[in-house]
């Protein structure tokens, strides 16, 4: 868990030095999503739509180029990390999990060690 | 207090002794594995069966023919029947001409284990620290692996911090509607499904909850066959998944620093496995062969080498055997077709820039269509994609 937990701390401090994105959106085509952007200025620490450890930011550096941010804040440069990777822009078809909404453990992504 | 873990629910067990039995019935009219042409002996997983079934056809079609015979208990057992020397007994399967499966005797005194196969590395393995210098770990096709529920189920998608209150917590952890462990459809340690689940959910893979399938395609009968449909859940090989695309539906993956789910391809529906080979899509692992390997990293075994050779390009396959259409056919992707790489499973995702690549000529036989202009020669491809390559303009 601690790993879990470091690698939490880790993104909510990258989304937290975010610039630049405004949009909405996530970062695919889906008709049903309507989740915060993962690379969001505005977007800070775990929680809302994010996965298991929260959402995500881009990785390395502590920051995003703003030229790398996409119109629905996803990450528009060449990838070279996961999160990156993971949130390029892409028009694939995408289905969102609303953590917060869908799972009463889920506390802002601050997951309780297994039983 | 029962442990459930442990404890087939009862159309759970009902399907497995089904499946038994109709194994006995094989057994009664087996032939004798080492009267079969050319064999070729393996052991591992399941996820892999629906390619290594191709294989199996086109290596007895072809001219000489060969025949590939498996056993899957289970990923983890192909290394660790390499590393021990550990022969084959009782039975086991092989693919006739005409792709049916068949059964066949090995011998009493066993049989030599020519090549390990699965979707894991080795060190993720119960009892394997490293392998040895004497074993060699080749690398195959990705294949991806999805979490399934049954047809009837409404459910889509699924986020890691689900699954970890699924599979880590089960009844306890509140992820509706996934809450019922006897309908919770797990694997144990030696699977490369769950190893590979485990280890991105943040769950230790022999504490997952739920009810143990044994192999990938008694988790699609499970999951497939739930009194409770809405509550079931399981997890597969994306070639699993898509052979049995009829009773299950596959659920969009949001890994824990996405704000959305994917499938492994562009949509539900498709089969580009966009989202594996671009890194949108977290869940696969590359296949391995494991065999033994002299001094210069080269297999000592013969029928392993031959095997290795067919995967890798380094020996040419049969006539008849395209080794990359079968796999695609299959479900899996070959490693020319990838835009990202690891060293590990789960572990980072590095650009990867193939030496010959193919991902046109894979969305072609994948999906049946590619934008890519065709050609017979370089001369006839544009300066964007010069390279005329499976008969595709390729960017290089």
């Amino acid at each position: 868990m601690s790993m879990r937990l470091l690698r939490r701390d880790l993104v909510a401090a990258l989304v937290t030095g975010l610039l630049g994105a405004t949009a909405s959106v996530g970062a695919c085509s889906s008709t049903e999503n309507q989740q915060p952007p993962v690379f969001n200025a505005t977007t800070s620490g775990p929680g809302t739509g994010g996965g298991a450890g929260g959402e995500g930011g881009a990785g390395g550096g502590g920051g995003v180029d703003p030229a790398c941010l996409g119109p629905d804040g996803c990450y528009q440069c060449a990838p070279s990390s996961d999160t990156q990777f993971h949130n390029a822009c892409t028009d694939a078809q995408c289905a969102p999990f609303d953590n917060a909404a869908r799972l009463p453990l889920y506390n802002g992504g601050e997951l309780p060690p297994l039983p | 207090m029962v442990d459930r873990s442990r404890t087939p629910g009862r159309l759970g067990a009902a399907a497995l002794a089904a499946v038994a039995a109709l194994a006995a019935v094989e057994r009664a009219h087996a032939a004798d594995c080492a009267t079969l042409p050319s064999p070729i002996y393996g052991i591992g997983g399941s996820a892999p069966r629906p390619l290594l079934a191709r294989l199996g056809q086109a290596l007895s079609q072809a001219t000489p023919p060969e025949t590939f015979i498996y056993q899957a208990p289970g990923a983890c057992h192909g290394p660790n029947y390499i590393i021990a020397g550990t022969k084959l007994t009782g039975t086991a399967s092989y693919w006739d001409a005409t792709g049916a499966e068949q059964t066949c005797d090995l011998p009493l005194t066993g049989a030599d284990v020519d090549v390990g196969i699965g979707n894991t590395f080795a060190e993720n393995c119960p009892g394997i620290d490293a392998l040895p210098a004497t074993v060699g770990d080749f690398l195959g096709p990705v294949n991806p692996f999805v979490f399934i529920v049954p047809n009837a189920s409404s459910q889509t998608t699924i986020s890691a911090a689900a699954a970890y209150f699924v599979y880590g917590f089960g009844e306890t952890g509140q992820a509706e509607p996934w809450i019922d462990e006897s309908q919770i459809i797990k694997r144990d340690p030696n699977s490369a499904a769950a190893i590979i689940i485990a280890l991105a959910i943040g769950v230790p893979v022999e504490r997952l909850k739920g009810v143990d399938a044994l192999t990938n395609p008694n988790s699609v009968l499970l999951v497939s066959g739930s009194p409770a449909p809405e509550r079931a859940i399981g997890f597969v090989s994306g070639e699993v998944a898509e052979a049995n695309a009829s009773v299950i539906n596959v659920l969009a993956y949001q890994h824990e620093d996405q704000t959305c789910g994917y499938w492994p391809s562009s949509t539900e529906t498709s089969f580009d496995k966009r989202n594996v080979r671009d890194g949108h899509y977290p869940l696969w692992g590359a296949l391995h062969f494991f065999t033994r390997t002299n001094g210069s990293g080269a297999p000592t075994n013969p029928a392993a080498a031959r095997l290795i050779g067919y995967f890798t390009g380094t020996l040419e396959a049969p006539a008849g055997v395209d080794v990359p259409a079968i796999t695609i056919a299959a479900g899996s992707i070959p490693a020319c077709a990838m835009r990202v790489q690891r060293d590990r499973d789960m572990g980072p995702l590095a650009s990867f820039a193939p030496e010959e690549p193919c991902s046109c000529y894979f969305e072609a036989v994948a999906t049946g269509s590619t934008s890519c202009e065709t050609c017979a020669t370089n001369a006839e491809c544009p300066a964007s994609a010069p390279s005329c390559r499976r008969g595709y303009c390729e960017e290089y």
